[in-house]
């Protein structure tokens, strides 16, 4: 069963995500609240996204989005930033 | 057309509104256009400060323009005291008012896109200015103004802040959009930023900004040098703080004395002139010891801000301060807070969640500030003589009881009062920037202004109050040769507090030496002096340690005070919110009598119960 869970492909987040590497959002699985905050600042869905550096002691996440805006992300809310390949 | 062209009432100066996200450039445009002369707005119902500035046109008339808060969406308010609240409510406002306006929203030429979905919440009349042209030219872009002019159907134009003729533009720009009020059409943000933003050959210099700044943050973030090269950067402005401030005050502090000294000479000795030189002017030599401070603490505040390095200092200590149900926001104003809380509450502005902020200024009394310093040395001297090591361990431990204590109370504060989610950790990270002298100076200037024009009354005020409650004696019982303090109403709340406070150790000396403090923590020792008779307590205390050890209670026999009634004022003073002054820049921030009402309550009532605790626990250890 255990094995199963592990098998079964998981979407990366941006808090666990490699830096340097570009990405694009593909769902926020979060609050609606949250959601919206994180919409009005650019991190939607089809934004791209690229981890700068992880904070240490799981700090936030530095992360630079495609039309060149950093941000700092909280840890706890970049779980719910899911992640896939640009196309 | 030009700005002379605006038709508006010569009674009635048309309004100018700049809207835009935080570190859009806004405030740099508002400067540049205003030339920085800037007080903050009186707009009905609008209560977070709103600065405003009245600008003349061509055509002799004149504009109001006002720098609302930088706002990121106007759809996605959730609390009417957030800066987006705020905003929506001005712009409302404007909308319904008789006097003609226009709203200019700026925009971060480098992130157009994030921009242009403010734009889809704006409406007419409207006018877009994109900043920061020199910074996109330096990545080889520009913006086709002409195609994003025709795509939003709102007057667009493309400075720099720095550019000569950016107000030439600006106004110019607002008076198109007054005189054509055209409805916002509807487009997609990120598709019409794609389509309106050409290539261009970069310009050296602002490659090299932008590299200087991907090499800076690979050193200021680093794991392990970023905290260590961020906390040496706060302690030097906390040194700066006190190293600076001090001078500064003592200068204020020796022409209040001299003014007092003429006013004694003038008036001659007698209770009308005592309450004038020490009532209010000794309330006024408060409010000035304050202003140094302020100025400093502003002035670093803004040049930390304006750099884009404050950003990376939350980013750094943000873990640590989860741990307190805080972000790294709020790490600044804690740390200032251990010089002087009245300025540290004013700096919380640079937290953004509005129940954060609220947390951070309910907490930060709590931490140890200089004022507290006196009477900690007054009663470690008297009571635990020739035993240095264990005095400095009593010091370092109240310096960490004030933190621990911030850190219970923030928790229980999250969880109880100002339950509820926060905003998520989102921090914009800018660039890196060369800050403009002027703006920050002109930014110190107001911050000073406002504690001037709201705390200061309150200080006098209340300075006077507890001048007549020290020095006017009651008619009674007491001794007529007695002195002052000891008939006053002072003394006879302090006799009649007795019995709440004996099982603390507190008796109505003590007690009226708290109540002498309530205007500032560093009267304490001053009033403790006056009550036992020593003069200039405040230079040197040595007489007056030997006067609290030699001290008898009521009964003229046994000691008033042991090292158990010193640790119990210890634990009282490390709580409770002895200090008007903070109680009025509480009151200045939260626009509310509730929430200092609140400090002063849990303080003192947890001061109240650690003092019982501490010597209760100390009896009973012996």
């Amino acid at each position: 069963m255990h094995q199963e869970a592990e098998n079964k492909p998981r979407n990366r987040s941006l808090a666990d995500a490699p830096g340097g590497v570009p990405f694009v959002i593909i769902a926020l699985e979060m609050s609606e609240h949250d959601k919206s905050w994180l919409e009005a600042v650019g991190l939607h869905e089809g934004q791209r996204v690229a981890v700068l550096r992880h904070g240490a002691f799981g700090g936030p996440v530095h992360v630079r989005t495609g039309d060149g805006a950093e941000f700092a992300i909280g840890r706890s809310i970049a779980l719910g930033v899911l992640l896939g390949q640009v196309p | 057309m030009t700005a002379a062209s605006v038709v508006t009432r010569e009674d009635e100066p048309f309004l100018l509104v700049l809207v835009g996200r935080p570190n859009s450039g806004k405030s740099s445009l508002f400067n540049a256009v205003t030339g920085g002369h800037a007080r903050v707005g009186n707009f009905p119902g609008i209560t977070v400060d709103v600065l405003e500035a009245q600008v003349s046109l061509d055509n002799g008339s004149t504009a109001i323009v006002a720098d609302l808060p930088g706002l990121y969406s106007l759809k996605r308010t959730t609390d009417p005291e957030s800066d987006e609240g705020v905003a929506l409510r001005f712009l409302q406002n404007a909308r319904t008012s008789s006097r003609p306006w226009v709203a200019v929203q700026v925009i971060d030429a480098t992130r157009l896109g994030l921009g242009l979905r403010l734009t889809r919440d704006l409406s007419a009349p409207l006018a877009i200015v994109i900043t920061q042209r020199d910074v996109l030219e330096g990545q080889g872009r520009t913006i086709d103004v002409e195609a994003l002019e025709r795509a939003t159907g709102v007057p667009v134009a493309l400075v720099s802040a720095r550019d000569a003729d950016a107000k030439r533009v600006v106004l110019a720009l607002a008076s198109r959009a007054l005189s054509h009020v055209r409805p916002l059409q509807a487009f997609d943000p990120e598709t019409l930023a794609e389509s309106v933003v050409r290539e261009k050959p970069p310009d050296p210099r602002a490659v090299r900004r932008r590299t200087f700044t991907e090499r800076a943050d690979r050193l200021l973030l680093h794991p392990l040098l970023g905290p260590i090269l961020f906390l040496s950067l706060m302690a030097a402005v906390f040194a700066a703080v006190f190293l600076v401030a001090d001078p500064v005050t003592s200068v204020l502090d020796a022409g209040i004395t001299w003014m007092r000294a003429r006013l004694v000479s003038l008036l001659g000795a007698g209770l009308v002139t005592s309450f004038v030189t020490d009532g209010l002017l000794g309330g006024a030599g408060t409010v000035l010891a304050f202003m140094p401070q302020i100025v400093i603490l502003t002035l670093a505040m803004e040049l930390l801000d304006a750099t884009g390095y404050l950003a990376r200092g939350a980013f750094l200590v943000d873990r640590l301060l989860r741990l307190l149900g805080l972000s790294g926001y709020a790490f600044v104003p804690l740390l200032m807070g251990h010089a002087c809380a009245v300025p540290a509450i004013s700096a919380t502005r640079i937290v953004r969640d509005p129940k954060e902020r609220l947390v951070s200024i309910l907490i930060l009394p709590l931490m140890t500030c200089s004022a507290r310093l006196p009477t900690y040395g007054l009663l470690l001297a008297a009571f635990f003589p020739h035993r240095t090591m264990l005095q400095a361990g009593l010091f370092v431990g109240l310096y960490f009881s004030g933190i621990a204590a911030g850190l219970v109370a923030s928790l229980l504060l999250r969880r109880t009062v100002v339950k509820g989610k926060g905003l998520p950790l989102v921090l914009e990270m800018p660039s890196f920037r060369v800050p403009q002298p002027r703006l920050m100076w002109n930014k110190a200037m107001r911050a000073s202004t406002r504690f001037l024009k709201d705390v200061a009354t309150t200080i006098v005020l209340a300075s006077a109050v507890l001048w007549v409650l020290l020095s006017v004696p009651l008619p009674s019982s007491r001794a007529v040769d007695a002195p002052v303090i000891e008939r006053s109403v002072a003394a006879e709340i302090g006799r009649s507090l007795e019995p709440i406070t004996r099982p603390a150790g507190f008796d109505w000396r003590i007690n009226v030496a708290l109540l002498g403090s309530f205007g500032a923590r560093e009267l304490m020792v001053g009033t403790l002096g006056i009550i036992f008779g020593i003069e200039g307590a405040q230079e040197d205390p040595a007489p007056l340690t030997q006067k609290l050890r030699e001290a008898k209670a009521a009964d003229q026999v046994t000691p008033a005070y042991s090292t158990r009634t010193a640790l119990s004022i210890l634990a009282f003073f490390v709580l409770a919110c002895q200090c008007l002054s903070t109680v009025a820049a509480i009151r200045r921030e939260t626009r509310t009598w509730r929430w200092p009402l609140f400090v002063v309550g849990y303080t003192y009532v947890a001061g109240y119960v650690a003092a019982v605790l501490v010597y209760q626990l100390a009896r009973w250890m012996g």
